[in-house]
């Protein structure tokens, strides 16, 4: 049987941008996959799986695991591709599904279409126009660290956004894709941070808007001079007349304000690599002294 | 007798961690969920105090979990994956078996015919 990949993308863009809209997400904003996921009643787990990347189960309580053992841009994009499952209704019986472990592996149309439905749901055209559109960068011309930020902001892993961008936005040629791609990605971010930067560095500007600053702990985010935090999930580790960096060192929800700027937004901190219920993912620690 | 009930609480009491360590919350974190102290949960997963049937409902519904799975007498390998569940899985080629067999083990955990909230 052959399958028009032009279709099933179409088809999946038009159920990405549905979803979106059913969930209450406008277009031109980031969204955090797993509370739209928790919104429309399917609930999101994290687990420890090094062999897998996520897994959809259906039934009356619809479940996307995600495997916690990966970097969170790539958590991210499974945790959509998962949820495209879940909106398209797919999905076998267990029995059948380890009877088709061992065949061999072929172009699977569902795989694709929500590979396309992740896509388009993290990575809107509208919102990635825009990401680019009020730093004023030209998507020709601007810096590996430029699309950095545009995939920190849309909750992507920059190889991600990139790649959608050529192969399914098709606004960027393969040459430039390539020279993008070719930068180590710890050279962009020691780059952003002015040294070295072994850590996830999440780059939240004043045209951070759409969504909360989701990082887990040990994480660093860039943010606007003047900014301080409010709570105690991250600390602010690094200030200067050019830069703010902070810290997220326990789980918990705080707020980002620059006050100069009347700017602020939400900050949320899970373990690094927490496995559990997603709606339990910022939850604070609690002493447990009896 | 006896034995069957303390079997059967021990059961529950391993289930009931199983349960808490997969919804990533600490004893603490519960306790606080359920309006108890700290080392009630403690007691209650290491067997030895009495689990009554409201307090499994509440944990149950805490984790996200079937209370039938949470009170099961038999081990989780026997317990059927619920018939009414598909899964997708790209890549259950490559995975592990040991992986796998924790994965099945989640998805037999998690809630069946509970009504969500």
């Amino acid at each position: 049987m052959s399958f028009d990949k032009k279709i099933l993308a179409r088809e999946a863009i038009a159920k990405a941008l549905q979803t979106r809209r059913m969930a209450g997400y406008a277009m031109w904003y980031p969204v955090c996959v797993y509370d739209l996921a928790e919104k429309i009643g399917v609930e999101v787990r994290f687990f420890d799986i090094p062999s897998m990347e996520g897994v959809y189960s259906s039934g009356e309580n619809p479940t996307i695991i995600i495997s916690s053992l990966r970097p969170s841009g790539r958590q991210a994009f499974t945790g959509a591709h998962e949820l495209g499952h879940h909106v398209f209704g797919h999905g076998a019986q267990y029995d059948e599904l380890v009877e088709q472990r061992s065949e061999a592996r072929r172009f699977d149309p569902n795989e694709f279409q929500v590979d396309s439905f992740a896509g388009a749901l993290l990575m809107p055209k509208v919102a990635v126009d825009r990401g680019f559109a009020l730093h004023g960068w030209d998507i020709a011309t601007c810096s590996p660290e430029a699309y950095y930020t545009v995939a920190t902001w849309l909750g992507v892993g920059y190889s991600t956004l990139i790649h959608h961008m050529q192969y399914a936005m098709q606004v960027i040629k393969p040459q430039r894709a390539d020279e993008l791609l070719r930068q180590i990605l710890m050279v962009t971010r020691s780059n952003l941070l002015g040294k070295e930067c072994r850590e996830h560095l999440v780059v939240a500007d004043n045209h951070w808007a759409g969504r909360a600053v989701d990082i887990q702990v040990s994480d660093l985010v860039l943010l606007p001079p003047g900014a301080r935090i409010e709570g105690k999930c991250a600390v602010i580790c690094e200030q200067n007349g050019t830069n703010t960096v902070a810290q997220g060192i326990t789980p918990g929800i705080g707020r980002v304000v620059v006050d100069d700027l009347g700017w602020s937004t939400f900050i949320r901190v899970m373990r690094k690599q927490y496995s559990g219920r997603g709606k339990y993912r910022f939850e604070e620690e609690v002493n447990d002294v009896e | 007798m006896k034995v069957t009930t303390h079997d059967q609480r021990a059961q529950i009491a391993s289930r009931l961690r199983a349960a808490r360590e997969a919804a990533g919350l600490s004893q603490g974190q519960v306790a606080k969920l359920m309006g108890f102290h700290r080392p009630t949960i403690s007691e209650m997963e290491a067997g030895r105090r009495r689990v009554s049937a409201e307090e499994i409902t509440k944990l149950a519904e805490i984790y996200g979990v079937s209370v039938e799975w949470a009170m099961s007498k038999q081990s989780d390998k026997k317990d059927p994956v619920d018939e009414k569940i598909s899964l997708a899985a790209r890549e259950l080629s490559k995975m592990k078996d040991t992986d796998l067999e924790r994965l099945m083990s989640l998805i037999r955990m998690l809630r069946k015919s509970e009504r969500k909230k």
